[in-house]
Parts: structure tokens; C-alpha cells; sequence
């Protein structure tokens, strides 16, 4: 009879699928080895796991099945990570976080140990959520911060896409296991994250996506980091999970304003109501957390405008403009300043937004 | 007796000569019609039978055999009444036989009593008639606007089977129809939908211009009520001035699906045709049983608009591919293949997600990005491949409505007019007839850029996501705002106003 690793030990809890705070209260009763002990001469564990979590169990308390199960994650690219590892994050292993018995990861796991920050926000965001994504993604990683996010559509992804295409470091925590990908529209992103980044999630790699995954995930995202910015979030949004999640494991909770007449930032104006932190620039966030700017300054090279481009800058610099309006501030043809604009926009000076607007870029 | 009378069938919208041969002989009263027609032409004999009789003439006793040659040719329609009751009256030697060597072509639809009908594809059948040396014609009267305009031929247009029996007898009392001229009927033609009746929107108004004068197929983006379908009817009071050619071949197309328009003869002005997105595949390529032309023939020369494009079902956008690439459509069917051209500027209309409102700022959009990729991604790449332009048109506040009066679509259409006629000038003898037309050897002669040019678009790519095959129609799309600007090479002005007319590769 060989004898079982605390390594394996932690892989076989997490086949089960009992809910991650009363996992916590079993362990305070037995330790890993007791409870396989016990389960394998089908003793009572007293009322914590139902029927059918005690079945589980029970078909891989053997130490045979359960090796040949472990190697079985080869197949999927799938690695794990046990609680008991040395490279399980300490932060995750505080209480009010209620750590997952271990990890399956695909990609670079040394991430997990590295400063990362949370953004998220709601699916269906819209331009302005999807720009802020972008621009805090991208700004954050010249701090050479690790970008976490739970690759959902919507800002979660924008987030890794923006992290990636900077060049930086980013965690996606999944909601599902490895082997059952969702949202499909993701797809891509995902195999991009395993190869550039880390994925990781504590369900084996056949779990489905469920209703209670995403939120259980969510405490794993807030764990995972020092602070966490909600982007864009609506009232019932999913996001304000990980908010809630983040104070209770007092986190950091940072929230982007938005205009209150927009329904999908009711979440966030919600948020800084009720004391989280406003976040108007990056800057904001460095300073709270005192990070330091790892990226080689580039100095930028001052705007170039010709003329027209100038005219039409400083018509922009008080706010954004439709093109009309343009038309009939600048005393431009319709011909002329589109040339100027797209010029402009090459230059990098101002951004095309939506329905025909523009503005300065910042 | 034998008797024999010329006349032509229509094979799309090309004629060919058919010989009407009728032998009376002995036998049981009867009639028989061969030669592989169709119902309309087996019916002719109740329509001949009446008609003959009520012009005076007395229908045969005998048994008739009417042969339309060539016999194993399909023939349809009901243009060959005339013929064949000439035939007939001939054969019973009830008028004095037409000597073989008479080159006189008759077409007609008999009404029953003895009256000529007009017949569809006079023009076509005509022009094909005359080159093959055909110089003579009677024809019904109601079709002499159309047949105005053949030239070097003798046009007789009458009103029924007994005028044609005493213009054979006494031909020297009839005159041929008066030739006419073409002129392009668009001059101080008033259009009910005039761009001085558009507020605003100078973005999509100066990319409508663009689109008119290199013929670029455009596609128009935006929330409903931004004035999408306004634009895009308003398109053809900026079309340019039709040639005297491209009239011809879509009069063509016309009179063989009947649309002329009573009284005009000839399609002067640029045909604007906005099917409904329940289209058929067939009603949009032509087809069906008797092989007519489709939307796409019927637009050609002109515009063919598709109002919410993600509408239409993707087998009638998947047809429309080799047309806007061949620019003529063969439609093959088991017993022929008839070849319509098929030259038009696709023009469409669609909402930027299915509830229309991404990105307005008036009203928040409630579809899920899988609903937006599932709505867009009924727009195949290849489709898109042949779209030179994609803009969005914006919501039009109240200050633009009560705004000053715009420019009207005379001051447009002469700008366009020019542009037009520049590349005519140019492309002469290349086979094409605008920008959008120019393939990638042209393109290499025409449409060389500066270094300076050639830079911005390199940066462009990189900055605003543009893709590879915009390259392309973003040369294009320069090459017009240059003629526009009356301009010999393209300008970098003309670049940087090119690029912002791709608003799609930039998701």
C-alpha cells in the first residue's frame, strides 16, 4: 500500500465538489490524511458532506485510482497547484478568502506570486467602459503589474487584451474547468492567455460553467490581488461580487465613475457612495499602493499639428465634438477635415468615438 | 400552300431570327402549332383565329400547320401573333404571298379584334434584328417610342392586323418612325428626394458624393432614424448623366422584363432598385422559368439598395458576390443559359447591432455581444471584400433641422458629372468605366502615391487597425476624391480623406 502525498491529497478534496466554506470547516476538524482515512473505511464524517460528495470521495479514496486520475490532467495541458505547494500564494491562503484546496493552471504559474491587480466590470459594457478597460489594462502594466481578470466578454476581456497587446503579465481565473471553455467568443483569447499569461481555476478541467461558478471564482480574482478596480458595473452586475468579496478580504476597492444617467455605471457610482475609492487615472492607484514605475520612460515626441490640425486640436480640447459641429466651428469643407481628422487620429492627438464623435486623446 | 413570314424570338435579351412557316392542306379543320412553344404562343391560334376573322378574313377550313423555326429552339411569348396570322392569311391566299425576298420583320400581339398589342423586348430584338442585316420592321404602334431609337432602319409602327394587310399592298402611303435622339433626361429634372432636404450629416452627404462619382458600392451604418434609407434615396438625384450606351443596355434589360414606362421608350435616367429583404435568390439574380432578369440586371448602370442588409438571407448576399466581382450574371438553366449584365453600385443600409442603438446617445443598446458577432458576421468577409465604403451616418439633432439650407443635389450632381467625366477620359478603351472598376494593373498606372502618402497609410494600418484588403479600395476611394478635386495625382489631402471612410475594420 503505498502511501498518499499531501500533494495528492489536496488533489483529491478538490475533486470534490463541496462548497469552498464548508470545505474550510472540514478542514479545521480533520486534516487531509484523516479525512482519506476515514472516507476509505467509509467512516462517518460527521453531517458536513452530503451523499453524494461523500461518494465522490469515496471512488478515489484509493490511492491506485487516484494517481492514475492525476496523471489523467496531462491529457488536458492541465497542471496542479495544492494548497500545500510552495508556490501557492500566501495571500490566498488567508481565511476570509477561503482557499480552494488547489489550483489547476495552464501557463506560467510564477505569476501567481507577482504584484497583480483585479479589473472587471459588466459584460455588456459600453465604449466608455470598454476605453477604461483599455487604458488602466495597458497603463498598469509599464508598473510591471500582473493584470487579473475573469476573462467574461465584455471588460474582463478587454482587460487581458489590452495587458497582452502591452506587453505585459496577465491572470485569467475561470469560472469552469480547463476542458469546457466558455464563452466561446473567447476562445482565442484564452489560448492566448495559457501561452502569454496564466489560467488558472480551482474546478477539474471537465467542470461545467454553472450558475454558482462565476461567483465562487470571484473570490479567487479579489484574493489573488492587492486592490480591485470595477471598471464599468450596472447594479446587479456580477462584479460587485468581487467587490463585496474584496472588502471582506480587505482588499482594496477601487471604482470608476460614471455619469449617473447611465444605467451601466449605477454599479460603480453605487460603490463610491458607499466608500470606495474614486478612480480618475492610474496615477491613483500608484500612489495608494506606492508602486514603482519598472518601464524605461520614452519620451514622447511632441505633437506635430500643422495649422488646420491645430485649429480643429483646439476646437476639441474643451470636449468631445460630432463632426458637424466641427464643420461648423472650423470653417472646413466636409472633405477638409475629414482629411485633417484621420490625419490627427494617425498623430495619435485624438481618438474617433462612436456615432461620428471625436475628442482629444489624454 | 406554303407560305412563310419573318420574325424574331427573345432569348434573354439578345433576338434570334425565327421563320414562320404555315402549310394548308386537306384534311380535318384544325390547327397545329410545332416548334417548341410555349403556352403563350399555343394560345396564339385562338387569339389568330379570332383576330382574322374580325378583320374581315375568313379563318381556314382546312387543316393548318404552323412551324416556328428553328424548330428545336425554345420560344415564349406572344410576339409572334402577328407573323403567324400573316402567315395563315398568306398560306389560304387570302392576301398575295410576301416574296422570300422581302427582308420585313413582324412582330405583334394580336388582340381578338385584329388590333396590335405592344410586345415586350422590342429594343433588344431590334437592335439584334438590324445587325444581323435586317433593315425593315413593322412593329405595334405603342412600341414606336422604343424603337425611335434604332438607327439605320425602317420602323413601320401600326395599329392593327388589317393597317398591316394595306401597308403590304400599299406600302408607299406609310412613313417610318421619326428617329430620335438620346439625351440624358437628368437636366433640370426635379427629384422628389433632393439632398437640400438633408439636415446635417455632411460626413455621409460628402461620402454619398464620393460614392456617385467613382461608383463605389457603400455601405451605410446607423441607429435607426439616422436618416439611412433618406441618403440612400436620395442617391440618384446626384447619379451622373447616363451615356447614350449604358441607356441602351438598360432600356434593354427593361423592355425585355416590360418596366418602360409608357411614352418614353428609353431608361434616360439611372435605375434605382430597392427590393425588400424577403427577396428571393432568384428575383434578385433573375431566373425562373423564363429566365428573366433579375434586381441586379434591372439595377444595371444604376443602384441596387438593400435597406438592412443583415435582413436579407445569406444565400441572396452570397449571389450578389460574383455579380459585383463579373459585373454580369449567367443564368444557366437546363434547356439555355442567357447572360444578363449586371453592372451596379451596391448601396445598403444596416443598424450596427440587432436592437440598433450601440452607441447612440440615445438610448442605451441591450444586445449581448454574441447577438452583435451573430448579427455582423451574416456579412461574409467576401462581401465585405467588395464594399469600398462603410460609414456611419449620425442622429440628427434639432439645431441641425432648424440649421441653414444645404447644398442641393444640382450643385452635387455637377460636381459629380465632372469627376466622371474625367475617368471616362481615362479609362477609354480599358473596358471599364469608373473607379470602382479599376483592377490592380490600372490601379498601378492610376493611382500612384507619394512617399508621403504612402507613409500615412503605413502608420494608418498600424494605428487604426486597418486591414490588408482595405488597401485597396482605400487607393480607390483616393483616386475619386482626387477627381473630384480635379486632381492628375493623388494627394495626400486625398489619402487622409479616403482612410476615414472604413469605419468597419476599425472593430
Amino acid at each position: 500500500m503505498k502511501e498518499v502525498s499531501v500533494h495528492h491529497l489536496y488533489y483529491w478534496l478538490s475533486l470534490c465538489r463541496v462548497s469552498p466554506i464548508r470545505m474550510a470547516k472540514l478542514l479545521e476538524i480533520y486534516a487531509p490524511h484523516e479525512l482519506f482515512e476515514r472516507v476509505k473505511k467509509d467512516e462517518k464524517i460527521g453531517a458536513l458532506t452530503g451523499e453524494a460528495q461523500h461518494a465522490l470521495l469515496k471512488e478515489y479514496a484509493d490511492a491506485d485510482k487516484l494517481y492514475a486520475s492525476y496523471d489523467g490532467l496531462h491529457k488536458h495541458g492541465v497542471q496542479f497547484l495544492a494548497f500545500s505547494d510552495d508556490a501557492f500564494p500566501q495571500r490566498l491562503k488567508q481565511r476570509e478568502v477561503c482557499p480552494p484546496s488547489g489550483l489547476y493552471y495552464k501557463g506560467d504559474i510564477s505569476l501567481l506570486n507577482t504584484t497583480c491587480l483585479a479589473i472587471v466590470g459588466m459584460r455588456r459594457c459600453s465604449h466608455y467602459g470598454k476605453e477604461n478597460a483599455f487604458k488602466f489594462a495597458s497603463e498598469l502594466t509599464d508598473y510591471n503589474i500582473t493584470v487579473v481578470s475573469g476573462l467574461a466578454t465584455g471588460i474582463d476581456a478587454f482587460a487581458h487584451e489590452a495587458a497582452l497587446k502591452a506587453g505585459g503579465k496577465t491572470i485569467a481565473v475561470l469560472g469552469m474547468g480547463h476542458a469546457n471553455f466558455y464563452p466561446a467568443d473567447n476562445q482565442k483569447l484564452y489560448q492566448r492567455i495559457c501561452a502569454e499569461g496564466l489560467t488558472v481555476g480551482e474546478y477539474p478541467p471537465q467542470t461545467a460553467a454553472a450558475k454558482y461558478t462565476f461567483p465562487e471564482r470571484n473570490r479567487i480574482i479579489s484574493g489573488l490581488c492587492d486592490g480591485v478596480i470595477i471598471v464599468e458595473a450596472a447594479v446587479s452586475s456580477g462584479a460587485l461580487i468581487t467587490a463585496d468579496r474584496a472588502l471582506e478580504q480587505g482588499r482594496e476597492v477601487f471604482a470608476v465613475p460614471g455619469p449617473i444617467t447611465s444605467p451601466k455605471s449605477a454599479g460603480t457610482n453605487a460603490l463610491i457612495q458607499k466608500g470606495a475609492s474614486l478612480l480618475s487615472g492610474t496615477q491613483d492607484i500608484i500612489n495608494y499602493f506606492s508602486y514603482k514605475n519598472t518601464k524605461i520612460p520614452s519620451i514622447l515626441p511632441a505633437l506635430q499639428l500643422d495649422f488646420y490640425e491645430q485649429k480643429v486640436y483646439n476646437l476639441l480640447v474643451s470636449g468631445e465634438s460630432g463632426f458637424d459641429e466641427l464643420i461648423e466651428n472650423s470653417n472646413l469643407t466636409a472633405s477638409e477635415l475629414l482629411g485633417v481628422l484621420t490625419s490627427m487620429e494617425v498623430k495619435d492627438a485624438i481618438v474617433r468615438l462612436p456615432n461620428n464623435k471625436y475628442r482629444v486623446r489624454n | 400552300m406554303f407560305a412563310k413570314v419573318k420574325c424574331f424570338g427573345l432569348s434573354g435579351i439578345d433576338g434570334f431570327k425565327v421563320m414562320v412557316e404555315t402549310d394548308v392542306r386537306s384534311g380535318l379543320p384544325g390547327t397545329e402549332l410545332v416548334g417548341l412553344p410555349d403556352t403563350s404562343i399555343k394560345e396564339a391560334k385562338e387569339r389568330v383565329r379570332s383576330a382574322i376573322k374580325n378583320s374581315g378574313f375568313s379563318y381556314a377550313s382546312q387543316h393548318v400547320t404552323v412551324n416556328l423555326a428553328p424548330a428545336d429552339t425554345k420560344k415564349e411569348g406572344s410576339l409572334f401573333d402577328l407573323a403567324i396570322a400573316l402567315a395563315i392569311l398568306c398560306a389560304t391566299e387570302q392576301i398575295p404571298l410576301i416574296p422570300a425576298s422581302d427582308g420585313t420583320v413582324f412582330i405583334g400581339e394580336l388582340s381578338l379584334d385584329g388590333y396590335l398589342r405592344p410586345v415586350r423586348g422590342i429594343l433588344p430584338l431590334l437592335i439584334s434584328a438590324a445587325a444581323k442585316g435586317f433593315k425593315r420592321f413593322v412593329i405595334p404602334s405603342q412600341n414606336a417610342a422604343e424603337a425611335a431609337f434604332i438607327r439605320g432602319a425602317d420602323v413601320f409602327a401600326l395599329d392593327s392586323l388589317s393597317e398591316v394587310i394595306s401597308f403590304l399592298s400599299a406600302p408607299q402611303g406609310y412613313t417610318p418612325v421619326p428617329p430620335r435622339e438620346f439625351s440624358a433626361a437628368q437636366q433640370g429634372r426635379r427629384f422628389k428626394e433632393d439632398f437640400m432636404y438633408i439636415k446635417g450629416q455632411s460626413f455621409a452627404r460628402r461620402a454619398m458624393e464620393i460614392a456617385a462619382a467613382g461608383g463605389h458600392n457603400i455601405l451605410l451604418i446607423g441607429p435607426p432614424g439616422s436618416g439611412k434609407t433618406m441618403l440612400a434615396k436620395c442617391l440618384p438625384s446626384i447619379l451622373p448623366d447616363m451615356t447614350a450606351e449604358e441607356a441602351m443596355e438598360t432600356t434593354k434589360i427593361h423592355s425585355v422584363a416590360g418596366l418602360l414606362p409608357a411614352g418614353e421608350g428609353i431608361v434616360t435616367t439611372r435605375p434605382f432598385r430597392a427590393p425588400h429583404h424577403t427577396a428571393s435568390q432568384i428575383s434578385i439574380t433573375g431566373g425562373g422559368a423564363k429566365a428573366t432578369p433579375g434586381e441586379i440586371s434591372l439595377a444595371h448602370n444604376g443602384v441596387l439598395f438593400l435597406d438592412e442588409l443583415p435582413e436579407y438571407t445569406r444565400q441572396v448576399l452570397e449571389v450578389l458576390r460574383q455579380p459585383l466581382e463579373n459585373k454580369s450574371i449567367l443564368i444557366s438553366r437546363a434547356s439555355r443559359a442567357v447572360h444578363y449584365p449586371a453592372d451596379f453600385m451596391l448601396v445598403s443600409g444596416m443598424n450596427p447591432c440587432p436592437c440598433g442603438f450601440q452607441g447612440s446617445s440615445v438610448k442605451q443598446c441591450g444586445c449581448t455581444p454574441a447577438q452583435i458577432n451573430k448579427y455582423t458576421a451574416k456579412l461574409s468577409g467576401p462581401l465585405l471584400d467588395r464594399i469600398d465604403m462603410h460609414i456611419e451616418a449620425e442622429n440628427v439633432s434639432y439645431d441641425d433641422i432648424k440649421g441653414a439650407q444645404s447644398e442641393g443635389s444640382d450643385v452635387i450632381r455637377a460636381r459629380v458629372n465632372a469627376a466622371r467625366q474625367l475617368q471616362s477620359v481615362r479609362y477609354a478603351h480599358t473596358g471599364i468605366t469608373n473607379n470602382a472598376g479599376l483592377d490592380s494593373e490600372l490601379m498601378e498606372k492610376h493611382c500612384a502615391l507619394d512617399e508621403k502618402s504612402e507613409m500615412l497609410i503605413r502608420k494608418a494600418f498600424d494605428k487604426l487597425g486597418l486591414s490588408v484588403r482595405a488597401y485597396t479600395r482605400v487607393l480607390k476611394v483616393a483616386r475619386t476624391i482626387a477627381d473630384l478635386a480635379a486632381s492628375e495625382s493623388i494627394q495626400f489631402a486625398h489619402v487622409s480623406e479616403a482612410l476615414s471612410y472604413r469605419c468597419l475594420d476599425r472593430r
